[in-house]
């Protein structure tokens, strides 16, 4: 009985040992790989760690596993955690290696920016100022804040967790208001000092658009203050050549004089504003010059139609201007007069210039006076198409004192909107510079409207749409504003054109012609100040600016482009 | 898309400060150009789509012949002496038939495939079309067109492209996120059900009963917009999302693309997987075995159906410029017959497109320019 209790139980180890041996080929199957991120991509932000945790089958304490990047072991345990601290794919693979053999698998992983927020606000460079228990609102962009959390402090205080704040204190004295921003990849702040002053401490400001000028004999001109602040009740003044020509009067809509050029000569102008804190003078050098026609200079054998000077080109902030996708990129440096020596290279040869958001400009001029032939004298060449136009204003002066240089009275050539709902006369725009790297360029406008020149960083990576000819902190452009009509629908931007009159705009006089295909425009449609026929007989300055405000997410800012401007009275 | 002049990138590059933008108003379909005759070969071809700009009205077709590697351009112009419309959307062959829905013109093309003619036409006006987007031929009597603001699928006969009526969506809600849009798009059978990928503002595939040309049913994915379609030969459904856009600070969505197979008999999702954010198109293209997808997201990727998931590397890179950014992939082809891979390079949606071919491994044969914004494929 021992002996077969003995036998029987040699017979369970034998048969457990091959039920053992049965469950071999299990184990020996090769090892199984299922990763926790279906797709093998996996994403993380730089800097922070990422853990890889795949499910393995076919596996046990025997199996070797082994992670490699760029033929290099990098792990050799079941779960990687990875960190990077460059952007980037990084391509690893993952070997398991059991008894039956090896399987393999490989992942991407790609490292992201961190997206801390990122604040963009224009502050004065010398901080805010503002009367007693007067609002300031402030209102910064910020990218990144999906997640974000906002904290204003005034003078340390916590005051608001908005990301917009009004500001409003009856003390006066200086207060540090700090706007903080913060997510998980980091965090953002700006300072922005206010001093909350009597009226007496606000600085008075007033611009204009020029403060010497050249006009014929029996014209008229008229002179305005533009962007008025802090006047508190002032009383403006005229003078001309110490005479008083405009009694002491209120502002009431505009402060402005109207200068009949009567008498040649030179004449001084002079605005004054007078109030209970102080007194501010503004003086305008007038030279009438001989009637027009005095300086003609007619074209001769050889005279050129294409231009051969280029006075200024001074374009707004934009994406296109400089650094734009497969465009030049000017660096630092630069000076006006090279960026109107390139500008003219480029206009005079096949290339073609940006003017920027609303209010940039170029000046140039030809070796002859371009004739008004009453029919179509000039010919601006762009890239305008039906669906997406960036009309430009044209304007044109006569060298009035002959001294060769655009300093002379400017007078619009009338597109269709001239005089219509959809134009803005006397309009101003101020842009500010960018305080910091690749943030949009905020401006403001003398119609109470304010708005962005967005950065676009998958056209143009530069730091800064800022030009670096254009001095100071801001730059005001004066002129007249088209209406923007640009829409974004279904990742599609329109622009849509003008009927006619305008650069950079696929109306009517979108045309092939003489100068090739081009806008087709007449000196006779000059207009005047007060929008009377200018009737020039013949003109030598032409200045065309970027006539709408407007942005679309995908093509940035509407900037219009010139290619060339042509004579098309020696074009044959 | 920003306007820009046609140029090459070299000669953008010279140009200094660009002007940005331009479209190209005058390309291969210029009536003024001096093109040659087109020449026609029987046999083996490949036909290339050019979109176009919107609005341009500048689409045009181009034809190569992967025997001599000689590419025609603007062979629909030049066979036919007239346009072929604004936005050429998509190619589809029919026994010797190929359908261009020209989506912004609102026409459907009939021509010859094997001398271009025209054979017919179906316009807009008078039916439920809109802007036609794919054609898939049911039957010899039937053919089912998707639209990008139609919420109908329409119905003609492919044999003299009469309009037979319309299927109505408007049970399927496919506006409702209310941009306006009932956006149909590629469509795939299997027995008697048609599947249409709903693209714009949507997350829908619907199922069309080819028997009653009814709504069947739908299924909903977790992805917003799905772009592309195909059926493997094991009856799964294999669908490509978009996941929606971004454009600065205007998006839609993730802008994540989800690659899914789905099951054609139960319809029910077996796979959902996550993949790169796309800068340009995303498409599935299946080789003639119906074994293998090719999947352009960003670069061109080649995963047979069995696999677990899409390969980490591409088969094919994406171009690049001079700034080092990749060029927008806009569509991938393969020859059934041979497994030749065409790929269109839209370059920067401006100029003139590229054509690469490569053999079934990846390795290049040919390279030509066709117009612009080459967007589909079609082999006879």
């Amino acid at each position: 009985m021992r002996k077969l209790f003995g036998l029987l139980s040699l017979l369970v180890l034998l048969f457990a040992a091959c039920a053992e041996e049965k469950e071999e080929p299990t184990k020996k199957d090769l090892p199984t790989i299922t990763l926790d991120e279906a797709s093998g991509r996996y994403h993380v932000k730089k800097g922070k760690d990422l853990t890889i945790r795949p499910v393995y089958g076919n596996v046990d304490e025997q199996t070797q596993y082994t992670w490699k990047m760029n033929g290099k072991v990098v792990a050799s345990t079941p779960t990687l955690v990875f960190n990077q601290a460059e952007t980037g794919e990084y391509f690893l693979t993952i070997s398991v290696t059991n008894g039956g053999g090896t399987t393999q698998d490989e992942i991407k992983i790609t490292v992201l920016e961190l997206e801390a927020p990122f604040i963009s606000l224009n502050i004065p460079a010398d901080g805010y100022k503002i009367a007693s228990n007067t609002a300031l609102n402030l209102a910064p962009q910020v990218e990144n804040a999906a997640n974000a959390t906002f904290q204003w402090t005034v003078n340390g205080t916590v005051k608001a967790t908005t990301k917009d704040f009004e500001f409003k204190e009856a003390n006066l004295g200086t207060y540090t208001v700090v706007f903080h921003a913060k997510n998980e990849d980091g965090e953002d702040s700006v300072t922005i000092p206010v001093q909350v002053c009597s009226a007496a401490d606000l600085p008075f400001s007033w611009a204009f658009p020029w403060e010497s000028i050249n006009i014929a004999k029996g014209r008229d001109i008229k002179v305005k203050a533009y962007l008025i602040e802090n006047d508190f009740d002032g009383m403006y003044t005229w003078t001309l050549d110490d005479k008083q020509v405009q009694a002491p009067a209120k502002r009431d809509g505009d402060v402005a004089y109207v200068f009949r050029a009567d008498k040649e000569g030179d004449h001084t102008l002079t605005l004054e504003m007078k109030n209970a804190h102080g007194n501010h003078k503004q003086t305008f050098q007038i030279h009438v010059c001989p009637v027009a026609g005095t300086y003609q200079r007619a074209a001769s054998s050889v005279s050129k139609n294409n231009i051969d000077q280029c006075y200024a080109y001074v374009p707004a902030p934009g994406h296109q201007v400089n650094g734009y996708s497969y465009g030049a990129d000017f660096g630092s440096g630069w000076s006006q007069e090279k960026a109107n020596a390139h500008a003219l290279s480029l206009l005079q040869g096949d290339g073609s210039i940006s003017l920027g958001a609303q209010g940039g400009y170029v000046i140039v001029g030809f070796d002859h006076s371009v004739k008004n032939s009453g029919g179509y004298d000039l010919a601006v060449a762009g890239n305008p198409y039906s669906y997406q136009s960036e009309p430009g204003i044209v304007w044109v002066s006569q060298d009035e004192n002959g001294d060769g240089l655009p300093n002379d009275t400017w007078y619009e050539l009338a597109g269709s909107e001239y005089g219509t709902a959809n134009s803005t006369f006397e309009y101003a725009i101020t842009y500010h510079k960018p305080q910091k790297a690749q943030s949009a360029v905020t401006w403001t406008d003398n119609q109470g409207g304010s708005d962005v020149v967005p950065y676009m960083a998958q056209w143009n990576k530069k730091d800064s749409y800022w030009q670096d000819w254009i001095p100071g902190n801001k730059i005001t452009y004066f002129g007249t504003r088209l209406a923007d009509k640009s829409a974004f629908e279904n990742g599609t931007s329109t622009i849509p054109p003008y009927a006619w009159g305008y650069a950079d705009n696929a109306g009517s006089d979108y045309m092939e012609g003489k100068a090739g295909k081009a806008i087709y425009l007449k000196i006779s449609n000059a207009k005047t100040w007060d929008h009377k026929d200018a009737n020039l007989k013949y003109i030598d300055f032409v200045k065309i600016q970027t006539a709408q405000t407007g942005w679309t997410p995908n093509l940035g800012e509407i900037s219009t482009e010139v290619h060339s401007i042509i004579d098309l009275n020696l074009t044959k | 898309m920003k306007k820009m002049k046609l140029l090459l990138v070299s000669l953008l590059l010279a140009w200094g400060f660009t002007a940005c933008n331009k479209e190209d108003v005058n390309g291969p379909d210029n009536p003024g150009g001096k093109d040659p005759e087109v020449i026609v070969t029987p046999g083996e071809g490949v036909f290339i789509l050019n979109e176009g700009n919107m609005n341009a009205g500048n689409a045009s077709l181009s034809y190569y012949n992967p025997k001599t590697k000689e590419v025609q351009n603007g062979v629909f112009l030049r066979v036919n002496d007239r346009k072929l419309g604004d936005v050429g959307q998509s190619l589809t062959l029919h026994e010797n038939t190929i359908f261009i829905a020209v989506e912004n013109s609102g026409i459907i093309w009939g021509i010859d495939k094997d001398n271009f003619k025209v054979k017919g036409q179906l316009e807009a006006n008078g039916t439920n079309i809109i802007n036609p987007r794919y054609v898939h031929v049911v039957n010899a009597e039937k053919a089912y067109v998707t639209d990008l603001y139609s919420p109908n699928i329409n119905i003609f006969n492919p044999k003299d492209l009469k309009y037979k009526g319309s299927i109505s969506l408007e049970s399927a809600n496919l506006n409702e996120q209310n941009f306006g849009y009932y956006s149909t798009e590629e469509m795939v059978q299997y027995g008697d059900y048609v599947y249409v990928v709903c693209w714009s503002y949507s997350r829908k595939i619907l199922v069309i009963d080819t028997k009653t040309d009814k709504l069947a049913g739908e299924i909903v994915l977790t992805s917003w917009q799905p772009k592309s379609i195909r059926v493997d030969k094991n009856g799964k459904l294999w669908v490509i999302t978009d996941g929606g856009y971004s454009y600065g600070s205007t998006s839609f969505s993730d802008n994540v693309p989800h690659l899914y197979r789905i099951d054609a008999a139960t319809r029910k999702i077996e796979l959902d997987q996550a993949l790169d954010t796309d800068k340009a198109n995303v498409q599935i293209e299946m080789n003639g075995a119906k074994d293998k997808l090719y999947i352009i997201n960003n670069d061109i990727y080649c995963m047979a159906i069995t696999d677990a998931h899409l390969p980490v590397r591409p088969i094919i890179e994406a171009r690049t410029d001079s700034k080092g950014e990749k060029n927008k992939l806009y569509a991938v082809g393969v020859d059934p017959k041979n497994g030749d891979i065409y790929v269109a390079d839209a370059v920067d949606y401006q100029q003139s497109g590229m054509i690469y071919r490569y053999d079934v491994k990846g390795e290049l044969i040919d390279a030509f320019r066709v117009g612009i914004n080459p967007n589909h494929f079609c082999f006879k």
